[in-house]
């Protein structure tokens, strides 16, 4: 599915990003892409409670000074072509919400590299996500 | 054996999709959801240093049976309570199959062959609004 965006004040390449969980509840949030984290989404503990999403295992993630955090780990549904949603794993952490590569395996990310440029968030032609 | 590539499968993204299908029986997007939320209270039983330290130590036990070159960094989830594990390629998978043989399992997962499962960048952090009067040591 397509998903488009805009680069902010903070030159940060922001998208809209629909959670959802089972108890039918759905939060729309704003989420920085970030190349430079492999996992899927990061989300603020207050995110993860409101939502009641489950708990994955715990782990270890090494963050861009190259110090390393523990981490716990969840799991919930965004909302990307099928409005019921799609599983995917959530880290914990406090800073900005994070998309990172994981989430966007077998998609283009378009950015025009300019405050309030465009971003676009689409389907490889011919992926497997191109359906 | 027919490859199942089939995206199209409801509720998960493809690379989940195929680890699920591998599974006897294959695992379900509302399978995932559920185990999770009933392992909740397990995970939560130990502060997160303390799960990844068993974990650490369980991984040195283990090291020669898990770190095997076809491993190399696929992730491992291990039950710290009985030393019992599972491999997959996308966290998702692994710990569900897990929790189905442990139900009250306690839970770190590793990158095989790595130090760190996963890496993050940084984001630019906002200070305090002005209206807190507290002036941070650094006079930031």
């Amino acid at each position: 599915m397509d998903v488009s965006g805009r680069v902010d004040e903070r030159l940060d390449a922001v998208i809209a990003i629909t959670l959802k969980n089972d108890l039918g509840q759905t939060l729309v949030i704003d989420a920085v892409i970030d190349s430079g984290f492999n996992d899927a989404l990061s989300l603020p503990s207050a995110v993860i409670q409101q939502l009641k999403f489950g708990a994955l295992p715990s782990i270890i993630v090494e963050l861009a000074d190259g110090s390393e955090a523990e981490t716990q780990t969840f799991t919930g549904r965004v909302v990307w072509d099928d409005p019921r949603g799609r599983i995917i794993r959530i880290q914990q952490g406090e800073g900005r919400p994070l998309v990172g590569m994981a989430l966007l395996l077998e998609h283009r990310v378009t950015i025009d590299v300019r405050y309030d440029g465009a971003v676009r968030v689409e389907p490889i032609p011919g992926s497997e996500e191109d359906i | 054996m027919e490859t199942v590539t089939d995206s199209s499968v409801p509720g998960f993204f493809p690379a989940t999709a195929r680890e699920a299908a591998l599974a006897d029986p294959p695992v379900t997007p509302d399978e995932v959801m559920e185990r999770a939320r009933e392992g909740t209270k397990y995970q939560n039983s130990l502060p997160t240093g303390e799960i990844m330290r068993r974990t650490w130590a369980v991984y040195y036990q283990k090291r020669a049976e898990i770190e095997t070159e076809v491993n190399i960094g696929r992730l491992v989830s291990i039950d710290v309570q009985s030393g019992d594990y599972e491999l997959d390629s996308d966290g998702v998978v692994g710990p569900t199959i897990l929790r189905r043989r442990r139900p009250d399992a306690i839970m770190g997962m590793l990158r095989v062959g790595y130090a760190t499962a996963f890496k993050k960048g940084g984001s630019m952090r906002r200070l305090s609004p002005m209206s807190v009067p507290e002036v941070p040591s650094n006079g930031r």
